[in-house]
C-alpha cells in the first residue's frame, strides 16, 4: 500500500462520527431519476399487490408501538465477511431457532444453499431496497424458485422491474413499501406523489413509507422491529466495514471512490478511517460509504422504542455503542430460541 | 540470405470472430450505463436519508404518506 495513503487513514475513537452527513443525504436525492424509472415500470404490479402493512403487527392489532411487549426475536443476515469467517450460516442452519429470519437479498441464495430454508424456518423474509441491476442476480438462482412459495419478499416500489418479474415467476410472496427519500409533509414531496400514484381499490391508502438507512442490512433491522415487532434483533454479517488490516484497495467501494477523485490515491485515503470496537477489542476499516451507513445506523438505533434491543452478533465489525449489545452468535441462539 | 521484412501489410492477421452481443446483454449494458450516470452524480457517497428535521427524528414507518 502507498505509504502516503496508509498514513492518511484517520484513526477514530468510540462514538465518533463522520462529518459529511448532509453531503451524503444530498447525494442520495440526485438518484431520483433512477428510482422513478423503476417506479413507473412497477406500477401495474404494485397497484394489484400486497402491502407491507399486512405484516405490521402494530396496525393489525391496534397496539401502540411504544408499549409493545415483544414475543419473538429476529435474526438479520447481511453479506459481510464475518458471516463466512465465523461459519454463522452453518451454525444457524444447525440450530433449532424458531424466530424470524430476515435476510438481505444478497444473502438469499447463500442462506438457502446452507440449509436456512423457509421449510425449516417458517418465518422467512427477504428484503430488497436497492434500485440497481445487481439485485436481479440475487433472485436468479434456481434454488430461489425451489423455495419461492415459502418466502415473503419485502420489495421497494423502486426496485428494478426485472427483479420483480423474477420474483413473480419464482412464486415469492411480494409485499410493497415506498423507500422514504424526502420530507413527505411537503406538498412537493416525491414520496407523497409516489403514494398518490399507488392508491388502488386493493390499497386505498397506498403503501407505507419506510426508513431504510440506505442499505439492505439496516433496512432489514428496521423491518424486524418496526413491522414484525421482534426484539431482540440479532445481527450477523452486518460488519459495516472490514478488518483493520485490510488494504484500502481491497475495500468494497475503492474503485468508486478512486474514480470520484480522478484516480488520485492520496485523496482516497483521506476518506477512510479506522474505528476501534471497545466491546470486542477489534479494529475496523471504514470506506467512506460504509462510514456513512454506520453513521446512519448509529443515528437510528438510539431513536428506537425502549423495548427494542439490538444485538451485534457478528463478533466484530463497527457497530457498537449506545443501545447496541455485542454478543457471540451462539450465545444469542442459546438465549433466544424463538 | 534474404530476409523478408515482416510488416503489417505482409502479415496476415488471424480473423477474429465478431462477438455477437445478445439482445439481453445489450439491454443490460444500456441499463448499466443509466445506473452509472446516476451513480456519477452521487459521487463517492453512500445512499441514505436519515431525517434530522424537527418532527421527523423518530420516523421509521409512515402509514399515511
Amino acid at each position: 500500500m502507498n505509504r502516503k495513503v496508509k498514513n492518511d487513514i484517520r484513526k477514530s475513537v468510540v462514538g465518533s462520527k463522520s462529518t459529511n452527513f448532509n453531503w451524503v443525504q444530498n447525494g442520495t436525492r440526485v438518484m431520483v431519476d433512477l428510482w422513478m424509472y423503476n417506479f413507473a415500470r412497477n406500477i401495474p404490479d404494485f397497484l394489484d399487490g400486497d402491502s407491507v402493512k399486512l405484516l405490521n403487527v402494530f396496525n393489525n392489532n391496534s397496539k401502540s408501538i411504544k408499549n409493545h411487549k415483544p414475543n419473538h426475536s429476529a435474526i438479520v443476515i447481511g453479506g459481510g465477511p464475518s458471516v463466512y469467517e465465523n461459519n454463522h450460516l452453518e451454525i444457524l442452519a444447525d440450530s433449532d431457532y424458531q424466530g424470524a429470519i430476515v435476510c438481505t437479498d444478497r444473502m438469499l441464495a447463500p442462506c438457502l444453499k446452507n440449509g436456512i430454508t423457509p421449510k425449516k424456518f417458517p418465518q422467512f423474509f427477504v428484503l430488497t431496497m436497492d434500485p440497481y441491476q445487481i439485485t436481479i442476480k440475487f433472485y436468479e438462482d434456481k434454488i430461489v424458485k425451489k423455495h419461492g412459495k415459502g418466502i415473503s419478499a419485502i420489495m421497494s416500489t423502486c426496485t428494478i422491474h426485472e427483479t420483480v418479474e423474477i420474483c413473480k415467476k419464482s412464486g415469492l410472496n411480494i409485499f410493497w413499501y415506498h423507500p422514504l427519500i424526502d420530507d413527505f409533509r411537503k406538498s412537493e414531496s416525491i414520496n407523497k406523489i409516489m403514494n398518490m400514484m399507488s392508491k388502488s381499490d386493493k390499497n386505498p391508502d397506498g403503501f407505507p413509507g419506510m426508513q431504510t438507512g440506505g442499505n439492505a442490512g439496516c433496512f432489514s433491522w428496521i423491518f424486524s422491529w418496526a413491522i414484525l415487532g421482534c426484539s431482540p434483533v440479532g445481527l450477523i454479517g452486518l460488519n459495516m466495514g472490514v478488518g483493520g488490516d485490510t488494504p484500502i484497495e481491497k475495500t468494497q467501494h475503492y474503485d468508486q471512490v478512486l474514480n470520484h477523485f480522478d484516480n488520485d490515491k492520496s485523496k482516497v485515503g483521506k476518506l477512510y478511517r479506522k474505528v476501534f470496537n471497545e466491546d470486542l477489542g477489534t479494529e475496523s476499516l471504514l470506506d467512506p460509504v460504509f462510514d456513512f451507513y454506520r453513521e446512519a445506523f448509529l443515528d437510528l438505533v438510539v431513536r428506537t422504542p425502549r423495548w427494542t434491543k439490538t444485538v451485534n452478533a457478528t463478533e466484530g465489525g463497527s457497530l457498537f455503542g449506545k443501545r447496541i449489545k455485542n454478543m457471540k452468535f451462539t450465545d444469542f441462539l442459546n438465549t433466544n430460541k424463538d | 540470405m534474404d530476409l523478408m521484412v515482416l510488416t503489417k501489410a505482409k502479415y496476415k492477421l488471424p480473423k477474429r470472430k465478431k462477438v455477437k452481443i445478445s439482445e439481453k446483454l445489450k439491454k443490460q449494458q444500456k441499463r448499466l450505463e443509466f445506473e452509472n450516470r446516476n451513480l456519477a452524480l452521487k459521487g463517492a457517497k453512500g445512499s441514505f436519508v436519515v431525517f434530522r428535521e424537527e418532527g421527523l427524528e423518530d420516523v421509521f414507518v409512515v402509514d399515511d404518506l
